[in-house]
């Protein structure tokens, strides 16, 4: 309390200032994948909680025959969990999340899917999972 | 009659109160937080008149404490040096309680979210919690199931800790 009320409008850029607010993110989220040439944005889910800084929220989009899915709860301004899946064909092909589920990973609890592998992901933004979109997008160019 | 309003800034306000009685409010500029306190203060002093001139809070209250520099001041000069980061005696001890309020707060959203996911997949939340947290589920194959069992455990967590946090907060008090 303290601390938050010591938060003066002259201090200089800590990492609080980095927090994010749900509807920001939804925002910034809906902005990247419709960058990317993805459309028909639907969100699905989206729960505002006590604070500007807390919620959680689901959306879909869609691209040709790829559908991404990207799921956030955001506590106290940090994205606490995710799940960022892209579907190809009605398959997953790629998803990020961090359900404490592959302890021997490196990453723990961040990781990655790659079809059926489960592989480090060093970093875990959702800028880093929608320029793998991109690319995979671009691999699969249509026929 | 006196009236002795402090103010001072809490996250996204500015959060006023007269000091006798205790009544706070809050406004999103200074401006607005001290016409806000005079409204609830008109408001208050029509149901109980004498209340100002009983104040809840004897001399000792009214002094301040300063964050910048975490000494007690007198209120009323200290003040004037800086008004934004003023926090009385009083507010010291209103803070922790508005602390536990907020965690009161924050228990009561998550309870009430978690609630749609045992609704939805007819689990109880601590059952499910754990696990899925020892891998015990079938990692779902499609992504909004497997989107909202990522929320629902991130939920489930965060009111373990604030659970926690409370039961500390109100040890203490």
């Amino acid at each position: 309390m303290r601390r938050s009320s010591r938060k003066g409008l002259n201090t200089p850029k800590r990492a609080k200032d980095m927090r994010v607010k749900l509807a920001d993110r939804v925002a910034y989220v809906t902005g990247k994948l419709r960058t990317l040439g993805f459309q028909s944005i639907t969100l699905a889910t989206y729960r505002p909680g006590p604070t500007s800084l807390d919620g959680y929220y689901r959306l879909q989009a869609v691209k040709r025959d790829f559908r991404a899915f990207i799921s956030e709860l955001i506590l106290g301004g940090s994205i606490a969990k995710y799940s960022y899946t892209l579907l190809y064909n009605e398959r997953a092909i790629l998803r990020y999340d961090n359900a404490p589920h592959h302890p021997h990973i490196e990453t723990f609890p961040h990781h990655k899917h790659e079809h059926d592998k489960v592989v480090p992901l060093p970093d875990h933004s959702v800028d880093a999972f929608i320029k793998e979109v991109k690319s995979l997008v671009k691999e699969r160019p249509l026929t | 009659m006196r009236v002795r309003v402090v103010v001072w800034r809490e996250e996204d306000v500015y959060v006023a109160r007269e000091v006798a009685t205790g009544v706070t409010s809050q406004g999103k500029t200074l401006e607005e937080a001290v016409k806000n306190i005079q409204e609830a203060l008109e408001l208050y002093l029509e149901e109980a008149p004498e209340a100002l001139e009983k104040p809840r809070w004897d001399a000792a209250d009214l002094l301040g404490i300063c964050v910048d520099c975490l000494k007690p001041h007198d209120e009323l000069t200290h003040l004037r040096f800086s008004r934004r980061h003023l926090l009385p005696w009083g507010a010291i001890v209103e803070s922790a309680m508005s602390a536990v309020e907020k965690l009161v707060l924050r228990r009561r959203w998550l309870i009430e979210e978690i609630k749609r996911f045992e609704r939805k997949y007819g689990i109880d939340s601590r059952d499910f919690y754990e696990k899925w947290r020892k891998g015990l589920l079938p990692e779902p194959l499609d992504p909004e199931t497997h989107g909202d069992f990522m929320v629902w455990y991130g939920l489930v967590e965060e009111l373990n800790r604030v659970e926690k946090e409370l039961e500390k907060r109100l040890k203490h008090t």
